[in-house]
């Protein structure tokens, strides 16, 4: 398997540069993924609540 | 050898990939799977990754054909496809920006897909994409492997074949497509960011993935990455963030001011008085009606205005070529609109048309090399003039480039006291004692049988339908 992936020179320089980028934006990708995750915990127990609300009055 | 020919034709636009190549039998194109490739091959089609793709119209889809059927012996074939037909296989230096930007954005979306499928594309070269219905589709059913390593194979090839060339139209001219051709595996980057200069430094996306990036070539050009392990998790989510990057980064990538000037030519433009105009289509109408052709090659023809009348007269398919890139952008963008996309607009100087390229000159064919010979037509509408008069091309070699191209060609004759030969003569001198009517009947018609010949009425034009003899 391994050398039909690598048919390609991918280069050096491409693979350090896009390591170096890879982590810094997958650092990004990952803090954005858990504060979303985090307000969408927040959003849905809202929601929940509300609609509790609602239905008490109802 | 015949494109129809029964005899099994090795085609060499496929010969790096050890995966797998096409051939071409029976005037049918093929791909054979080899051993080596089998495993990335079944994952694709075992993990859902497939279904994905076609469904969602981002790949070519194909059927398995028998390898004894096909009387295919080669010890290293593990099974043969056939792909769905491409009627003209374009290349990157003859699409627009918009149809460059599109395939990039088509290339880094398969990829984000293949990630959560635990795949990769293993190259990005724009040359796996095709224009098929007026969408970008992928080509290459073996550019999928399993994903195996922290970094992306193909981000480099994706820089040089997508972001370099759409950089360098939207920042510094569109024309830079063109030159694609003189750099099949695209723009090496450090030529990009010395063209780019500071204007690379406007997008941050550019001078990560443009200056940065060529920097890092030059720097560890000899030297070998230290090996990382591979950790399946770190690599989707790095690839993921490094595609969604790319991905923001192009579409930040305007379209460049020289083509977004376009006006509407035929509406606009004085020397069309509408009824000539109208007098020439029904003539074009008949014309198509009369040979009912698979395909029509305008040339020389603008935003596509008289492709779209002879769709509409019951040619299969049109390929439109311009060259003024607003017109064919202009063109492609009207074909997201329309109702029947069986148009391909494309960028042509006719006075220097694309060559056999690449290795060996054989990987990516000329314009010649892939003319559909049967029943297809050139039209040449209001072109010869340019041809003749700034370009110097005497008739008789005008006349037999047309007659390669096709069985039937569709010409208007644009005499000299027509007004847009006169702006044409405006400041030399005329040399032109052979550009007459009657000289042109003379010259084509020692090749070509005429057909039909019509005057346009309200114009001193001349249209004809002609037919090679045999």
């Amino acid at each position: 398997m391994r050398h039909f992936l690598a048919y390609l020179d991918p280069g050096s320089g491409s693979i350090i540069i896009q390591v170096i980028m890879g982590g810094v934006l997958g650092m990004g990708y990952m803090a954005r993924k858990s504060i979303a995750a985090v307000l969408g915990r927040f959003r849905r127990k809202d929601k929940t609540k509300g609609g509790e609300k609602k239905e008490a009055k109802e | 050898m015949p494109r129809n020919s029964k005899q099994t034709q090795f085609l060499p636009a496929s010969f790096r990939d050890p995966a797998g190549h096409i051939f071409r039998q029976d005037g049918k194109i093929y791909r054979q799977i080899n051993q080596s490739g089998k495993d990335d091959y079944e994952l694709m089609m075992s993990s859902g990754l497939y279904d994905v793709l076609v469904k969602r119209g981002f790949l070519i889809p194909h059927k398995e054909t028998s390898l004894t059927k096909l009387g295919i012996k080669d010890s290293r074939a593990y099974k043969a496809i056939m792909p769905e037909q491409i009627d003209f296989i374009s290349y990157p230096y003859e699409w627009s920006f918009g149809m460059l930007k599109d395939a990039a954005l088509l290339t880094i979306e398969i990829q984000k897909i293949c990630l959560e499928h635990g795949m990769v594309l293993k190259d990005a070269s724009a040359y796996n994409v095709q224009f098929i219905a007026g969408r970008p589709v992928f080509i290459d059913t073996l550019s999928f492997a399993k994903l195996s390593r922290q970094y992306w194979h193909g981000y480099r090839q994706f820089c040089q074949h997508f972001l370099a060339p759409l950089a360098l139209a939207s920042r510094v001219d569109v024309r830079f497509i063109s030159m694609l051709r003189d750099h099949i595996d695209g723009f090496p980057l450090d030529l990009t960011k010395r063209a780019l200069g500071t204007r690379a430094k406007l997008l941050p996306g550019l001078f990560m993935h443009i200056v940065l990036h060529a920097r890092s070539q030059q720097q560890y050009q000899k030297k070998r990455p230290a090996p990382k392990n591979f950790n399946l998790e770190r690599a989707k989510i790095s690839q993921i963030a490094l595609a969604n990057h790319l991905e923001k980064t192009v579409r930040k990538i305007a379209a460049p001011k020289q083509i977004t000037t376009w006006g509407d030519y035929y509406k606009n433009a004085d020397h069309y008085n509408q009824s000539s105009f109208k007098k020439k289509g029904v003539i074009i109408k008949d014309y198509i009606g009369r040979v009912k052709p698979k395909t029509v090659w305008d040339i020389g023809g603008n935003d596509g205005t008289f492709s779209r009348i002879v769709l509409a007269a019951g040619a299969k398919s049109a390929v439109c070529f311009d060259f003024d890139y607003a017109a064919v952008e202009s063109n492609y963008q009207q074909l997201q609109k329309d109702k029947n996309k069986n148009l391909l607009p494309l960028y042509l100087d006719l006075s220097s048309p694309s060559v056999n390229t690449g290795w060996a000159q054989q990987e990516r064919d000329g314009l010649a090399e892939r003319a559909e010979d049967t029943k297809s037509v050139v039209m040449a509408l209001a072109l010869m003039h340019h041809l003749a008069i700034q370009n110097n091309i005497p008739f008789a070699s005008m006349r037999d480039y047309f007659a390669r191209l096709g069985e039937y060609l569709i010409i208007e004759f644009v005499p000299k006291d027509d007004e847009k030969v006169k702006e044409l003569l405006i400041a030399r001198e005329d040399i032109f004692t052979e550009y007459s009517i009657e000289n042109f009947e003379k010259v084509f018609l020692a090749k070509y049988n005429l057909v039909s010949k019509d005057e346009v009425k309200g114009t001193k034009r001349t249209m004809y339908l002609l037919r090679r003899k045999k």
